[in-house]
């Protein structure tokens, strides 16, 4: 069995999913509801200003404009942010290693009406192209908000509304570009769910191209959330019962929310692996047994490891014993559970290309 | 207009010999460990003891058949759907042939295909695939394959005519069912020939034939 035989696809489908996950994953801790404030949790695509960021993803970037986000949009419009338009560009970039005759990748939009790897591609543009869109409408409005940095913020009529210099189409952009996201992982499934391949013809296949999408998006995201100290929330502002119960130990509600959505997301995923017909072909073999093995340990090792801050957090106790500081078990689960998914997806493309016959 | 064109397999004539794959690698200049045609050999049997003596073990459902195989020129061919370059297509007569001008070298062809018949050349960085030897038929002339046979199993020609003299039968174990391509192929079954999808048998030399 020949893990690297796929090499260049098995980047490239893990950082298109990625890619994809981290925006899912901003977008979705953006809509966190923060009680009682009638603002946002997190400041994406919403109006918090990063200082007052209970969720603590916006205090990167409220800090280096000085506590204020005067345009209307919190941290997640920085790093992470970026790093989404980045890893999808890179993913483009690696799909070209697979290709025999990469002069002819254009050409690879020729056959929209039959061929689902045209509709990847255009999908992967396509999402590429509004996340642009979206970086850049955010980049102007801040660039235009500038000149002016002690202006007040405006404040957040109510729940989910927009404030600043029209970031209504910054929301717009965000969820056509996480809609544009979703379709591409589903396209990406299609293209190996062929008759042709019957390891690979399942729905299975989807299912766990896009728990894939989910983990490596909500493990990251909660790593970037999770390597700084949970900022203070002020009394006034009032607190999420996510907040409340994560105050303890220094874990940011939407850390803890990313946290808990990744252990359900690697359980579900060793189910569907487990599940998986090719799994079963693969184990069935001398040398996949422990292949097979590998990926649900790891798997398994990372969900637990996110559980360590999460009890942390529920239970104070274990903070003054060592388990305080998320980051550092978050970081060592986002590599358990990576390493987990490149190996899944190695195993994918060793055994499924094989002619079934 | 041109009938289309497809083969007829004698399975019960197939010997195994491999000629027709050393004929179309001779014309196509293959490399070694690249073919366009493959010969697979499907059978299964067991060991029973002996009724004569129980001491001894006999064979017991003892079987084997060939099957000579490559591109099926399909009806509905799933390699021509899923290219992204629309580098695949389909001549009149049935042919489908890969414009290397166009193909990406993407492979996706390569899974589509449920008989494995296209393959990938390092050399270009291009698909290839029997052309059903699209020079040697505009000529008049039977393709390479069908013309080395040397005990005329295998026979290129209109479909219609094929199948109005060997019937429609085309697909048997370990072949995948006819339903998903439409293969232009008709199969005059072995003796011992199991349907498709349900054979108990295996490839015999699956690292060589199934590559």
């Amino acid at each position: 069995m020949n893990l690297l035989h796929e090499w260049p696809l098995v980047l490239f489908t893990l950082t298109v999913q990625l890619a994809v996950g981290l925006h899912l994953a901003l977008l979705a801790v953006g809509a966190l509801p923060r009680a009682r404030s009638g603002a946002l949790v997190a400041g994406f695509p919403g109006s918090l200003s990063g200082a007052q960021d209970p969720s603590g993803v916006g205090a990167e970037d409220s800090a280096r404009s000085g506590g204020q986000d005067s345009f209307g949009v919190g941290g997640l419009r920085g790093r992470p942010f970026l790093l989404v338009g980045v890893l999808m560009a890179g993913a483009l970039a690696l799909s070209l290693l697979h290709l025999g005759t990469p002069l002819n990748a254009l050409r690879t939009l020729a056959n929209l009406d039959e061929s689902w790897l045209s509709r990847e591609i255009l999908a992967a543009l396509v999402f590429l192209a509004l996340w642009a869109l979206d970086f850049f409408w955010v980049r102007r409005r801040r660039g235009a908000a500038a000149p002016e940095p002690s202006d007040p913020e405006p404040s957040d009529p109510e729940p989910g509304s927009s404030s600043g210099p029209a970031p209504g189409v910054s929301r717009v952009l965000a969820w056509a570009t996480a809609l544009a996201g979703i379709v591409l992982v589903g396209v990406m499934a299609r293209i190996y769910m062929v008759p042709a391949r019957p390891l690979w013809d399942h729905w299975l296949t989807a299912a766990g191209f896009f728990l894939t999408t989910l983990l490596l998006g909500a493990v990251v995201a909660a790593a970037h959330v999770a390597r700084r100290p949970r900022p203070e929330i002020p009394a006034q502002t009032g607190a999420s019962p996510i907040g409340q119960a994560a105050s303890p130990a220094g874990l940011s509600p939407a850390g803890a929310a990313l946290l808990a959505l990744a252990v359900t997301v690697a359980l579900a995923q060793m189910a569907a692996t487990l599940a998986h017909p090719l799994t079963l072909e693969v184990a069935a073999g001398a040398q996949g047994t422990p292949l097979v093995a590998l990926r649900l340990l790891l798997l398994l090792a990372g969900a637990f490891l996110l559980v360590i801050p999460l009890a942390a957090s529920a239970f104070p106790g274990l903070s003054s014993a060592g388990a305080g500081r998320p980051g550092p078990w978050v970081v060592a689960a986002l590599l358990l559970l990576g390493g987990s998914e490149l190996l899944g997806r190695m195993l994918f493309y060793a055994a499924g290309t094989a002619i079934p016959f | 207009m041109t009938a289309p064109l497809g083969f007829h397999l004698d399975a019960s004539a197939c010997i195994g010999c491999r000629t027709c794959v050393t004929a179309c690698k001779s014309k196509n200049a293959l490399p070694a460990g690249r073919d366009y045609r493959r010969v697979v050999e499907y059978g299964d049997g067991s060991w029973i003891p002996d009724p004569e003596d129980p001491t001894l073990l006999a064979p017991s459902n003892l079987f084997a058949y060939c099957l000579s195989i490559a591109c099926m020129h399909c009806e509905d061919p799933a390699c021509m759907a899923a290219c992204p370059t629309e580098a695949i297509q389909q001549r009149p007569d049935g042919i489908v042939l890969i414009d290397s001008a166009r193909c990406a070298g993407c492979r996706y062809c390569e899974w589509a295909c449920p008989y494995g018949a296209l393959s990938f050349d390092p050399s270009t960085g291009r698909m290839t695939k029997c052309d059903l030897c699209a020079d040697l038929i505009d000529a008049g002339q039977e393709p390479w394959c069908a013309a080395s046979c040397v005990t005329r199993a295998l026979e290129v020609g209109p479909m219609d005519e094929l199948r109005a003299r060997h019937g429609e039968l085309d697909a048997l174990a370990p072949l995948p069912s006819g339903d998903q391509t439409r293969p232009r192929l008709v199969i005059t079954p072995h003796r011992d020939a199991q349907p498709a999808g349900r054979g108990s048998g295996d490839a015999s030399n699956p690292e060589r034939d199934l590559r």
